[in-house]
């Protein structure tokens, strides 16, 4: 037994070692990944325990800051409140709606194909092109919107879309659903475009009678990788939501209407310098969008069933 | 690649027109325009003899003596100081004014004077009246890399003259004056002090035709020499802004910049304001007829010419070298100059001569007069219409414009006369239909179409105000005459032009050797020197005006001290570099709050510590350095400070018949006013009424929030009231509303007194601007505090070299180093980048003009600045959710203020405990 082990650990270690080839061809990405990825979460979860203020060394305060975190800070709270109905929101519309029109486009022919797909996705790859909606929601009476709803008549006074709690939520949704055709969409697309249309004629000789019934049975199941992929960036975008709020509503926003945890944690880390804080923040969403990711893996087994 | 094309904005129009807008100073109601003044005048002549004025019988007054100097007997005429001066013997005539003058050493400041005769100024143009400067080049020094760098031109002291002209350049001759024996002849310096060593009156000569010149110098043959004049090695440069440059764009330039920099170049966009002019000499050693030809590179206006004066030996040899015509093309040309029939000869004497080449405007000058006249009939029309209307009138409404303003017909159907005349003319000149002819065409047919009918006005109100501003800014455009000389040739007049060889060949292996060069050139460095300390410095900004600091560095800074300057145009990543011990020895440009930011972590070097501190905070405003302290230490100093000012429009007031408001009691009155009129006011903000009702931020340098004391509460009551009671626009674009006349007044900070000149030039002199308004206190005293806020630099705490970066700040905020750094900005990118320095030595010598000066002055000495303590940045986000809570949602002021100032208190605790201050 004794020996039998030693023998399998040694033939292991000699497989490891006649595989060197392959490792060294994914060592470049390995180490890459490793120091730019893995390293900096790793350290984030460390500094989550200390008190860290950037130019002075961290100080290790233990769960202080979680405790902080989760009993009295009131407006992470608030944060997350905001950050979940955001998420709630836009991040099942919007990977749903781009399920659904990857799939209408799928049907065009291919030249109108690509031309859609180009304008659909162009918002995302474009940077901070959400910035044109801060002219059109402008405060300014002249501004777009407010000059228009004062033209027909509907307002006499402009609406302060960026700085009223009241329409900033709204605001911020309808942005980050233009925003959410990204690369999700696009695997989609190209999903579709992958499945074999032998299995489609199987199917409809099977007994497949409209196309609901071929979207779930043939198309979904054959393209679970690609959704598994969309759900992931959709829940990764919809909590690290906050680039948009901070830059249509300024950053913070009124009574932190908009505030998301992104912002929590920007606002920690770079205007109040308290990095360990900020760390624990990142380690909650880090934990969050873990937890989603499997249970929307969980769900997405069921395609097909 | 060329550096200098910005658009720079044209200077002298600026000035002067703000100068005949503001520094009517001789007698306030307006005088005539000179076209106005020379009809008036045009019956008197037959003069011809000229005189001049006896110094010892001139009569002064304001502070103006007589002195003696190394050029002579002269007066000192120092601002605002006047010297009279009589011409016993001179006969009645028209003459043009010749001033004799010099410019004071170590003094900076454009020289500039009014006219007067019998004691009032007998037309417009006579307020802003020019006097040139002079300057030279020396020899363009190396760096240690063997690049050439443009040497800054150096003032020469010499008695100069000048006839006295349009500042603006829109006449292309002398004024003429009506002189009699009785006339007194008044001379008032309006700005930088200069000494006048006389006046003379001459009767005019207009130069002959070129057709009767080149008869008399019929009998003359051919010249032998052939003269090559590099551009660069100009000789004399009227105004310190005029470039010269390396162009490293073409092997064919010459001297090409093979592999280091050669200034080769000069002109550009620096050199094209009418008036500025650049002479080279030269010398022939054979008299006879020569040709002119200049190397030269228009690609500037968009299918418009340029133009230059040419004068030889400083006068017009004929009368067409008065606009000599360089046409817009792409790339380098060489230009012989002529007119259509032929090529110009110019007979020259053996000997050293001048050649000069000035700015003018050419044969567009009369246009341009006369389309400002037409835009100022366009404005006073739409301020009619505006004033009943509103901006955006209501399309459904009916106005009664013709019941109401029946005399508008009139005034279109002249604007529409004068508007294609106008147009008609400009395109026999230019021959071209550019794109500048669907500026007019607009307008004709927008003018038209409101006189045929009245009521459509209002409805094309917007359109009819950004046609105006297109037109003002055509007009704008019009006064900038850039041009690029390469060399100038003088010719024999009957050989032929060199032209200058750059085959493909040689352009492809100029471009590989630049493309080799790039990979050996150090940036960061002027110097290899390595027995000097070397700091590092960063300078977050564009490469433009960082370049402008590196230069200015090793010219001043590095040339005398025993200290290097490495110098990385590096910004915003501070944090990262002090993490990583990277950290630069100083950073200059910084927002005001980051000083104590960093220094409460320790990051900063305490600047109080040297021990010449205090004398150079005397450098300053004192509450400019209230921003850099925190727990007794100074961490920084300031470089560039903000002042608000009031702005307001001038035309619209006069209309109205208001009175600027100078106190919010009376701001209360001129917004009920102004809004029976669809105008607003704007640019209230809380800090100013807070710190006006005697309120501050914090207590005991930031221990809580002093925002629940009576005086903050009321403040803020007043603030809020103004737009939840009076509705002023929370959000607006200030530049755009005030040029429309929908916000006439405003507070805004002073540099957008250059903005507006540059950006809204067709309400250009119809604005001014004073101190902000004050709150009356009870005992009658007006408190008008306005907040300022400063831009910082810093040296940083693990610096190596403390004491060699403090002597690199002490240069860097001194008059010297923050005078030529704004003056070199400005000449580079155009008066819109000039710096608002806080160097108080400095701003003094900035050209701001007259108004502008008075009032910041007025205002500086009521200054104050916020202090930055630990948790501070939770005021001014609290500060606007108050506001919004009130001004949006009708929250009750008091119980507003005093919730919010509780979450400020906590954070102000909060962080206070963790930097180990006392929080009581």
């Amino acid at each position: 037994m004794n020996t039998l082990s030693k023998a399998a650990a040694g033939k292991k270690r000699r497989g490891i070692l006649s595989y060197w080839r392959d490792y060294l061809a994914l060592a470049p990405f390995f180490i890459i990944f490793f120091t730019l990825t893995v390293l900096p979460v790793i350290i984030s979860i460390c500094l989550g325990f200390t008190y860290y203020n950037i130019l002075e060394t961290p100080k290790f305060v233990g769960l202080n800051n979680y405790i902080q975190l989760i009993f009295h800070d009131k407006i992470f709270s608030k944060a997350v409140s905001n950050t979940m109905v955001l998420a709630v929101i836009t991040g099942p519309v919007g990977y749903i709606s781009a399920l659904i029109i990857a799939w209408m486009i799928n049907e065009l022919n291919p030249k109108l194909r690509t031309a859609l797909v180009f304008m659909i996705y162009a918002p995302t790859i474009s940077g901070n092109a959400y910035l044109i909606w801060q002219l059109l929601f402008s405060e300014d009476s002249h501004g777009y919107l407010n000059s228009m709803l004062k033209y027909l008549g509907i307002i006499d006074s402009p609406i302060y879309w960026l700085s009223d709690p009241k329409y900033m939520m709204t605001v911020v949704i309808t942005v980050s659903l233009w925003l959410s055709m990204g690369t999700g969409f696009l695997s989609f697309v190209a999903g579709l475009q992958g499945i074999n249309v032998s299995l489609l004629e199987a199917g409809s000789m099977d007994g497949i009678s409209n196309r609901w019934e071929e979207l779930w049975h043939l198309i979904l199941p054959s393209m679970k990788p690609q959704l598994l992929f969309g759900a992931v960036m959709s829940i990764t975008s919809a909590f690290s939501v906050g680039a948009i709020s901070s830059a249509l509503c300024g950053m913070p926003s009124t009574d932190y209407a908009v505030h998301t945890v992104m912002n929590h944690l920007n606002d920690y880390g770079t205007t109040r310098f308290q990095m360990g804080y900020a760390s624990a923040i990142a380690t909650m969403l880090f934990a969050v969008m873990i937890i989603s990711n499997k249970l929307i893996q969980k769900l997405l087994r069921k395609v097909g069933e | 690649m060329r550096r200098y094309v910005f658009k720079r904005v044209t200077a002298a129009v600026c000035a002067a027109a703000v100068l005949s807008a503001a520094l009517l100073t001789v007698s306030a109601e307006k005088a005539p325009s000179y076209r106005e003044y020379a009809e008036s005048t045009a019956a008197i002549g037959g003069n011809t003899k000229g005189a001049a004025a006896q110094l010892k019988d001139c009569v002064l007054s304001g502070g103006a003596q007589a002195v003696n100097t190394a050029d002579g007997e002269a007066i000192l005429l120092k601002t605002d100081s006047t010297a009279d001066f009589t011409f016993p013997e001179i006969e009645e005539g028209l003459y043009t004014v010749t001033l004799y003058y010099r410019a004071l050493e170590d003094s900076a400041g454009l020289l500039r004077c009014e006219i007067g005769i019998n004691g009032s100024i007998p037309f417009e143009e006579c307020r802003g009246i020019r006097l040139d400067r002079k300057y030279r080049y020396g020899k363009p020094q190396k760096d240690a890399y063997g690049n050439e760098i443009a040497p800054q031109p150096e003032e020469v002291y010499d008695v100069l003259s000048t006839a006295v002209s349009d500042a603006g350049g829109k006449r292309l001759d002398p004024f003429l004056f009506a002189v009699d024996k009785t006339t007194v002849l008044t001379v008032k310096n309006i700005n930088a002090d200069f000494y006048l060593y006389g006046v003379s009156l001459s009767p005019f000569a207009e130069a002959a035709p070129y057709k009767d010149y080149i008869k008399a110098y019929a009998s003359e043959r051919s010249g032998t020499d052939k003269i090559k004049i590099e551009g660069e090695d100009v000789s004399e440069i009227s105004d310190a802004g005029i470039g010269i440059f390396c162009d490293d764009s073409s092997p064919s330039i010459s001297p090409a910049a093979w592999k280091t920099k050669v200034i080769n170049i000069i002109g550009g966009e620096c050199w094209q304001t009418p008036g500025e002019a650049a002479t080279w000499e030269f010398k022939t050693e054979k008299s006879g007829m020569y040709k002119i030809s200049v190397r030269a590179r228009q690609d500037y206006t968009g299918g418009l010419f340029t133009n230059r004066k040419l004068l030889i030996d400083g006068s017009l040899p004929f009368k067409e070298a008065n606009a000599v015509r360089f046409p817009y093309k792409a790339g380098w040309y060489d230009l012989t100059l002529g007119n259509e029939d032929g090529v110009y000869c110019i007979y020259l004497e053996e000997g050293t001569h001048t050649l000069t080449l000035e700015c003018t405007m050419g044969e567009l000058a009369d246009f341009v007069e006369k389309t400002q006249e037409t835009i100022e009939l366009l404005n006073l029309i739409y301020r009619k219409v505006f004033m009943l209307t509103g901006s955006e009138p209501d399309s459904m409404r009916d106005y009664g414009i013709e019941s109401k303003m029946p005399e508008l017909k009139g005034s279109f159907k002249e604007a529409h006369t004068r508007l294609k005349e106008i147009s008609g003319g400009m395109n026999g000149i230019t021959g071209v239909k550019s794109s500048d002819n669907v500026i007019f065409e607009d307008l004709i047919r927008q003018v038209a179409a409101f006189e045929s009918d009245l009521e459509s006005v209002p409805a094309g109100i917007s359109s009819f105000q950004s046609n105006i501003s297109a037109l003002a800014t055509w007009v704008n455009n019009r006064y900038n005459q850039p041009l690029d000389i390469d060399y100038i040739q003088i010719l024999p007049s009957d050989g032929a032009v060199q032209r200058a060889q750059g085959g493909f060949f040689k352009r492809l292996s100029f471009g590989f050797t630049k493309f080799l060069g790039s990979f050996s050139s150090a940036y960061g460095r002027r110097q290899k020197d390595t027995e000097k300390t070397e700091i590092e410095v960063w300078i977050p900004t564009a490469r433009d005006t960082s370049e402008i600091i590196r230069n200015l560095i090793w010219e001043k800074f590095t040339s005398d001290g025993n200290i290097t300057v490495k110098t990385k145009m590096m910004g915003g990543s501070e944090l990262s570099a002090i993490v990583a011990g990277r950290q630069p020895d100083a950073i200059i440009m910084q927002t005001e709050s980051e000083p104590v930011n960093y220094a409460m972590r320790g990051a900063l070097y305490p600047l109080d510590g040297f021990s010449d501190f205090e004398e150079i905070t005397k450098r300053f405003v004192p509450v400019t350095l209230k921003p850099f302290r925190y727990n007794g230490h100074t961490y920084a100093l300031p470089e560039s400070m903000s002042v608000p000012l009031l702005f307001y429009r001038t035309d619209i007031f006069e209309e109205l018949g208001l009175d600027v408001p100078q106190t919010w009691n009376e701001i209360y009155d001129a917004v009920a006013e102004l809004q029976t009129k669809n105008m607003q006011f704007g640019g209230v903000d809380f800090n100013t009424l807070l710190y006006q009702h005697g309120g501050e931020y914090y207590r005991e340098h930031g221990k809580s929030s002093a925002f629940d004391t009576e005086q903050a509460i009321e403040a803020f009551g007043q603030w809020t009231s103004f737009f939840a009671d009076y509705g002023l626009p929370v959000s607006y674009n200030f530049l755009n509303r005030f040029r429309s006349g929908e916000m006439p007044l405003a507070i805004q900070d002073y540099t957008m007194a250059n903005q507006l000149e540059m950006l809204a030039p067709e309400i250009s002199g119809c604005w001014s601007v004073l101190p902000i308004p004050g709150t009356v206190n009870s005992d009658g005293t007006v408190n008008r505090t306005a907040l300022t806020s400063s831009k910082s630099c810093y040296i940083l705490a693990k610096s190596k070299h403390r004491k060699e970066a403090w002597e690199f700040l002490k240069w860097w905020t001194s008059a010297d180093a923050q005078l030529s750094f704004t003056t070199r900005r400005e000449n580079r990118l155009g008066t819109v980048a000039r710096v608002a320095v806080s160097n108080l030595e400095a701003l003094a010598a900035v050209p701001w003009s007259r108004e502008v000066v008075t009032a910041v002055r007025e205002q500086m000495q009521s200054l104050d600045a916020v202090e930055q303590v630990p948790g501070g940045y939770f005021t001014s986000r609290h500060v606007s959710n108050a506001f919004r809570q009130v001004v949006y949602h009708g929250g009750d002021v008091r119980e507003t203020v005093l919730e919010y100032v509780k979450y400020i208190n906590e954070e102000i605790t909060e962080r206070r405990k963790e930097f180990g201050l006392p929080t009581d």
